[in-house]
């Protein structure tokens, strides 16, 4: 009876397939103007025609029961039921163009035909065909000015976002606000790398960034690195429609390193012990290059595995014109290109809006998240990276020898690096947070205009991280005992919020009003506790282990606001906008220091509504814009920065533990946030009909108060206090532009590319000196801020050459005052570096080179901030193929490879990198690579512009094909969208950096910016995903 | 009039809440729990003990005794000898080929202001309590007073003339000149005579303050001080009074090794020990499993024992140098007592010498018996900052130098003697005109590993016959003023040759 019910659909469709028809007419303007060159398509079809020049089309093959689509660039699209016609005629209407676009400004929106602030806006539309697993990367290459950086490959790792530069050494993060509420420093959960962690980028329908003062000031306090809004998915009325949206694929890393093999490793040993004259300490296994340990072990190998990621997501939304409802529910996992490491994530979210007769609406969002990470072990605090480069291959992964099964150096290896799949193996470090992001809000229209709204908000978070490390014999077969760790931290922020808003038209005259008062908390609370040599392997418990300790922490932090914005236009043609707000912070100690203003006001001239350029028919927007506005930064304080004391500086009599408490650092009771004043002014040109469009901004952002410790000399015994005295200069130029060609609902592509350059000053330090910074493990401070260069400046020798002979080292130490030009033991083959200064002077200036390479010869050898960063995305629509590509570029940074101190170390028993076997020897006078030497006489390994790289690079991120199935949308009525693509991500990286990968973030983002220290490498993926909307 | 209505309704809905708000500022008040508000702190007796500690407790930190000091006295001391493990900063000690950016010589200066910091913050806050014992005021003082004098000559005696910081009008002055040695000495000499007339002695403590400063330390270091100064007669006056005191004693053979272990700690043997103890850090446990993590500068166990401890139990960065085994007899006996050896007894088991190249490995302050994984532990042994035997030999140089020589061999002869009672091995030194050479070595073999050896050199003025052509005279006699101090305290001049 079934396969009967089938047959009889079958004959339906064919016997309906058999009656084609030609339909044809005439596609027509608002004014009644032919449209040449408009789509016809049979819907869910790929037969289509283009009208010619005077509006005609003539279709065949169509059915009676078919619909008809047509569409012209700039007007909606429209659709007729063929319904057995012949001649079917259309009038389109255009469409809103881009500047009735509503913009999501602070507590409020605005048409973007108003805006006289800086604004870039991404909608959900622009990235929804390509798979997106963070919110960042929705950002990445997509908005002028600002910069977002993948800062490591780890499986659910965050990204940094940069806006305008750098204005702090504190956390360079914007604000972001999802659904009006603004996330606080202490945002709780698993979610310390980046707040939007949380949040399932599929759920989101616009992100809104303000850019300049006059956009963010009403954000005050927290606005001053910019603020990024986003607006998750509401309901619409209507039916209820489904959506899936899903994914996945697989990852690799897309470079690896060249390192020696077991031959080469034993040879350059061999021949460092014997440059030293230390040939009877070369470890006794490594003294026959012929005679081998045979593991050639290659660490890379071994530690890199392909990782699989999916990403699945469904949407419901609907509803009434009274209620309406938008649903989401969303699973990520990723398993890491690194064995040891993986991320899973669940999201739900709900939205939902309710209108209670005609005055009152009220209505709720709400995100939760769970998420799940396994993280890089970190063994002897430093990285995976770092002991895959610095094991030799003749070290064996497993070995029998060792207590826990896995092959390490003994003590004649002469070096201590860790086995890095013992660490993934044995070792684990694992976090499982649960966040929730709710507001509920209320709106009730008063009278005409006027509209009070109340926004109650929570941003709760809850996270448990805990890490256990078994017993085993290590490096040296030196016992690691057992170790466990447990921590637990909640976060519990509420936010009230209320506002006024009034809006009225008097004739040509549109003003706006906004007031409002917020107070929000942040609440934080951390509870940890560990212990060591727990009875076995298997029990976890804290009072069990040996030496257990236990620790807390809490932290208030509490803000309240006063706020407000008046708009104003005239005829639309000229507008003003002055925003307000007024911060109270309880991070500042003094309470005369509490509240500050931060106001700023920007106009805009609407020059295509001018009489003399409104018959200009090409031009369908221009307007001017600038804007002035201070606004803060408050990340740069901590909660707390009363004095206190060192309550820890305990000491023991007679065995028994005595409590010393004392001060520890220097401490100002007068520090306040940072504050910035900004200019900003802005040009937006639309051409026909706003088929291409132009945006410049140029600013100029000036950091006041800057918050620095001016160091005090060591002698003084107590750490230096922060003080606001420092002032720091980003300038820029920025430059977006796109174009939309709409050809036919078969051929239409469009591109959008931007660029912004990037100036970074430090203008002051106040009584400062300048901030040694960018510290690593084993390496010190890299990086120097001083005034007249940027934040964060790399600092260092400068490598003039090698010393090629006996006679180069003799002429230099011949130079200068008695003693060598470098060190003692100087030999051909040592690094040159550059005689740059001696000694300041007696009054402390500066003095010419003395011949003498000293701590005085450290100068500036790059900076990691780059002179211009950009992007590119394009789509491209044919027939039923779509491509979208995505590129991103930095360029005119450096980068500092720390690898290189490992892989081009040349004077320990670790493991080098290929670069070696070009290393200097009488018969090879290298001019880049220096000889092998134990134990560094000449200190070749210093800090120097040796490993300072060129940073630029340009990449493609993303490339995804796609396929829509409009035989099945055509065939299944209920179905709208069906869609298959294949997507790339990294697939391409042009980029002279010789590291893993030229996206470093740095672990230590404040000074420390760009300095590679083995960051979790980034991966290239393949995804295979469908999309399907009912 | 419905209008108006609303205007109000909305008017007052946002003037009630804004009024809530602007009465209870109460919000922006917040109380740091987490610690201890320095405003409210030094009131009592308890808090002023507590400001005390914490100067102790500065000895305790990474760049003294806790770990980076004995890196750079004993590397360039000739003492210690590279093994395969020993890294840059010390290979650079070891060939005088360091600078002013050297790490442990940064982190020794540093920790030693951090000390006198603290100490200069207790000389200023515990006269201002009331109601205090003054008993206890003097003594908790003479403690702040002779840490601070311990810091000082510390300084003085490794990088010469340095800033002095010892009151609130030069203690947070940023640039400050260096004090000539002289200065600095006179300075020592008063906290130490203060510390001397002030303290307890040894025998005066109970056991729960067992490891205060005593009075017979401060005389000793004293004493010590003139030696350095070559002030031969004060100094054997100050150092026979501490032999006179009677609180004080060699201990016998049996008990010098112990004399270096955990299990025998504030003996009589001991002046001034800097206390540790293992399983006490209260969450540095963390490092005691990987010690290249959460270095807690509170911490309070040591990292002596793991970083000289025996290969194969502790990290081995060190062993005895071969010219220092060299130097004594073979049956000396303090050869077992001071170091692992051929027939020394390790953990339970007859030393296996393949474990070293040399076949020796440094026993002061190694644990004898760590047990599996034990060496990594928190170091739990005290390190001897002053130690009787220092003490005597101190007294027998300047006894040579008054030209008393038959009392200064009777002082060398006391010290070997306790090492070989029967004199068999050891014979007795005699007056015999090269009474300073018995001293140069005994004190070589008697102290080694203690922190002693390269400041002896350089005062006697051997530098170059000890070091060899490494030693640059008239720059290697002082080590090189950090480069953070050159580079912030304007006035700070740097040594010469650096």
């Amino acid at each position: 009876m079934r396969h009967g019910a089938l047959l009889l659909l079958f004959m339906a469709l064919s016997a309906a397939a058999s009656a084609q028809t030609t339909v044809s007419g005439r596609v027509t303007g608002e004014s009644g103007d032919p449209l040449a060159g408009a789509a016809v398509v049979v819907k869910g079809t790929s037969n289509g025609v283009l009208t010619d020049a005077e509006g005609m089309y003539r279709i065949s093959g169509v059915r009676p029961a078919d619909v008809l689509a047509v569409s012209y660039y700039g007007y909606e699209p429209f659709e007729a039921a063929v319904a057995g016609r012949s001649a079917i005629d259309f009038q389109l209407v255009p469409a809103a163009n881009s500047l009735d676009e509503v913009v999501v400004v602070g507590y409020g929106t605005q048409r973007r035909s108003d805006l006289t602030g800086s604004i870039t806006s991404v909608n959900a539309k622009d990235f929804a065909s390509t798979p997106v697993y963070s919110v960042e990367q929705a950002l990445q290459g997509r908005a002028a000015g600002v910069q977002v950086t993948q800062t490591s490959g780890a499986p659910g790792a965050g990204l940094r976002v940069q806006i305008r530069g750098v204005g702090t050494n504190g956390d360079t993060e914007p604000l972001y606000v999802i659904d009006g509420y603004p996330l606080a420093s202490f945002s709780g959960g698993d979610f310390s790398t980046s707040p939007l962690a949380r949040l399932n980028p599929n759920d989101i329908e616009s992100i809104d960034i303000l850019k300049d003062a006059s956009a963010a000031a009403i954000y005050g306090a927290r606005a001053a690195n910019g603020v990024v809004i986003i607006t998750t998915k509401r309901g619409k009325a209507g039916q209820t429609r489904v959506s899936y949206d899903g994914y996945a694929g697989f990852q690799q890393v897309w470079r690896t390193l060249d390192l020696l093999g077991e031959r080469d490793y034993v040879e350059y040993v061999i021949e460092k012990y014997t440059n030293n004259n230390q040939a009877g300490d070369i470890p006794a296994n490594l003294r026959d290059p012929s005679s081998l340990p045979g593991n050639n072990t290659d660490w890379q190998d071994e530690l890199f595995r392909t990782g699989f990621l999916n990403n699945h997501n469904v949407t419901f939304s609907g509803g009434t014109e009274s209620a309406t409802f938008s649903l989401g529910l969303g699973y990520l996992a990723n398993s890491g290109v690194m064995l040891g490491t993986d991320f899973e994530r669940y999201t739900v979210s709900l939205n939902s809006d309710f209108k209670v007769g005609k005055r009152i609406r009220v209505g709720n969002s709400l995100n939760v998240a769970y998420t799940d990470k396994l993280s890089e072990a970190n063994l002897g605090g430093r990285r995976q990276l770092e002991h895959v480069i610095k094991q030799p291959a003749t070290i064996p992964v497993f070995s029998d020898d060792f207590l826990g099964g896995f092959g390490w150096p003994l003590d004649p290896d002469g070096q201590d690096a860790e086995n890095p799949v013992a660490a993934a193996t044995l070792l684990t470090s694992r976090s499982r947070g649960l966040a929730l992001l709710g507001t509920v809000y209320g709106e009730v229209d008063l009278f005409k205009g006027l509209r009070y709204r109340i926004n109650l908000g929570m941003n709760m978070g809850y996270n448990r991280g805990f890490s256990r490390n078994p017993a085993y014999e290590g490096v040296r077969r030196l016992l690691r005992f057992s170790f466990i760790s447990e921590s637990y931290n909640t976060s519990f922020d509420p936010l009230i919020e209320q506002t006024l808003t009034y809006a009225r038209d008097f004739g040509k005259h549109s003003i706006s009003l906004l007031a409002g008062l917020t107070d929000q908390y942040g609440q934080f609370h951390s509870l940890s506790g560990q212990a060591e040599r727990l009875p076995n392997d298997v029990v976890q418990s804290i009072p069990l282990g040996q030496n257990p300790a236990v620790s807390n922490f809490t932290s208030d932090a509490n803000l309240r606001s006063y706020l407000g914005r008046f708009t104003y236009s005239y005829d639309g043609k000229y507008l003003l906008t002055v925003n307000f707000r007024r911060d109270g912070s309880s991070k500042i100690p003094n309470p005369e220091n509490r509240y500050d203003n931060f106001p700023s006001a920007s106009l805009g001239w609407r020059l295509d509504r001018e009489a003399f350029l409104q018959n200009v028919e090409a031009i369908s927007n221009l307007k001017l814009r600038a804007s002035y506005g201070a606004i803060g930064n408050d990340k740069s304080l901590g909660a707390y920065n009363n004095a206190v004391l060192n309550g820890f500086a305990n000491y023991t009599f007679g065995g028994v533990l005595s409590p010393g408490t004392t001060p520890s650092s220097l401490v100002n009771t007068d520090i306040r946030w940072e504050r910035s004043v900004q200019s900003n002014i802005g040009l937006d040109l639309g051409l026909f009909r706003d088929a291409l469009i132009l945006n410049v901004d140029y600013y100029i952002r000036r950091t006041q108060d800057w918050i620095v410790s001016v160091p005090v000399p060591p002698s003084v015994g107590l750490g230096p206090a922060p003080v606001n005295a420092g002032e720091i200069e980003n300038r820029g130029l920025e430059v977006a532009l796109t174009y939309r060609q709409y050809k036919s609902d078969k051929f239409s592509y469009n591109i959008s590319a931007n660029f912004a350059t990037l100036h970074n000053e430090v203008i002051s330090l106040g009584e400062g000196e300048p901030i040694f910074g960018g510290n690593t493990f084993s390496l010190g401070s890299l990086t120097r801020t001083a005034v007249g260069g940027p934040v964060g400046a790399y600092y260092g020798f400068e490598m003039e050459g090698i010393f090629q002979s006996q006679a180069e080292v003799d002429a230099a130490n011949a130079l200068g005052d008695a003693g060598p030009y470098q060190a003692d033991q100087t030999a051909p083959g040592d690094i040159r570096f550059r005689d740059i200064a001696g000694a300041p002077d007696e009054n402390g200036n500066p003095t010419g080179p003395d011949g003498k390479i000293d701590e005085n010869d450290r100068t500036i050898i790059g900076s990691p901030i780059p002179d211009l960063i950009y992007g590119l995305t394009g789509s491209l629509a044919f027939g039923d193929f779509d491509l979208s590509l995505n590129l991103q570029g930095v360029h005119g940074n450096q980068l500092w490879n720390a690898l290189r101190t490992w892989t081009e170390d040349l004077s320990q028993n670790f493991n080098q990198g290929a670069a070696v076997l070009d290393r200097w020897t009488p018969s090879n006078p290298s001019t880049t690579v220096p000889r092998a030497i134990n134990t560094d006489p000449n200190n070749n390994k210093r800090n120097s512009s040796r490993f300072v790289e060129n940073g630029s690079f340009m990449r493609i991120k993303n490339l995804t094909v796609g396929y829509s199935l409009r035989s099945l949308t055509g065939r299944i009525p209920s179905l709208n969208n069906a869609r298959v693509y294949v997507t790339a991500n990294n697939l391409l990286t042009l980029t002279r950096y010789t590291g893993y990968d030229p996206e470093v973030g740095g672990d230590n983002f404040t000074l420390g910016r760009g300095i590679d220290i083995g960051t979790y490498p980034q991966a290239r993926t393949f995804l295979l995903g469908i999309q399907l909307g009912l | 009039m419905r209008i108006l209505r609303n205007a109000f309704t909305a008017l007052a809905l946002f003037l009630t809440t804004g009024l809530y708000w602007g009465c209870s500022d109460d919000f922006l008040n917040t109380t740091d729990v987490n610690t201890i508000n320095s405003e409210s702190f030094y009131t009592n007796a308890e808090e002023a003990i507590k400001a005390v500690n914490a100067v102790y407790a500065g000895l305790q930190r990474q760049g003294l005794y806790q770990r980076q000091i004995f890196f750079v006295l004993d590397f360039s001391s000739g003492e210690a000898a590279p093994t395969p493990n020993t890294q840059t900063p010390n290979t650079q000690l070891l060939a005088y080929a360091f600078d002013a950016t050297h790490e442990h010589i940064n982190a020794f200066w540093n920790d030693s202001y951090v000390t006198i910091a603290r100490a200069n913050v207790a000389l200023e806050k515990i006269p201002a309590i009331e109601g205090m014992d003054e008993t206890l005021r003097k003594r908790l003082l003479a403690e702040a007073r002779f840490l601070r004098a311990l810091s000082y000559f510390n300084l003085v005696s490794n990088f010469g003339g340095v800033p002095l910081r010892i009151d609130p009008s030069t203690a947070l002055v940023k640039d400050l000149a260096r004090a000539t040695p002289a200065e600095v000495y006179a300075v020592i000499e008063e906290d130490l005579r203060y510390a001397e007339s002030n303290l307890p002695k040894r025998s005066e403590y109970d056991a729960p303050n067992a490891g205060r400063a005593t009075s017979g330390a401060a005389s000793a270091l004293l004493g010590k001080v003139f030696v350095y100064q070559q002030k031969w007669g004060d100094a054997e006056a100050k150092l026979q009074s501490v032999v006179t005191s009677g609180e004080y004693a060699l201990v016998e053979y049996g008990r010098l090794q112990s004399t270096f272990n955990a299990n025998d700690e504030n003996n009589e043997e001991s002046l001034f020990e800097v206390q540790f103890t293992k399983n006490l850090s209260g969450g540095g446990g963390a490092w005691a499993v990987d010690v290249n993590t959460g270095w807690g500068g509170n911490a309070e166990g040591n990292f002596r024992p793991k970083e000289y401890g025996v290969s194969g139990f502790a990290f081995y960065n060190a062993k005895p140098s071969d010219d220092l085994i060299g130097s004594y007899d073979p049956a000396d006996p303090r050869l077992k007592a001071f170091f692992f050896g051929p027939g020394s007894t390790f953990n339970g088991q007859p030393y296996d010498p393949i474990f070293t190249a040399n076949g020796w490995a440094i026993g002061k302050y190694t644990d004898p018996a760590p047990g599996p994984g034990g060496a990594l532990d928190d170091g739990d042994i005290n390190i001897r900052v002053l130690r009787y035997a220092d003490v005597l030999l101190l007294l027998a140089e300047s006894k040579i130098r008054l030209n008393k020589m038959g009392e200064a061999v009777a002082l060398i002869n006391q010290v070997r003697r306790r090492a070989d009672p029967s004199g068999a091995i050891l014979p007795d030194r005699a007056a015999d005109g090269n009474e300073l050479q018995h001293l140069v070595t005994e004190r070589k073999l008697e102290l080694c590993f203690e922190g002693q050896r390269r400041l002896d050199v350089v005062r006697w003025g051997l530098g170059p016959q000890v070091f060899g052509s490494k030693f640059v005279t008239g720059k290697h006699e002082v080590l090189p003023i950090p480069a953070n101090e050159v580079d912030i305290n304007k006035l700070c001049t740097q040594n010469p040759g650096y």
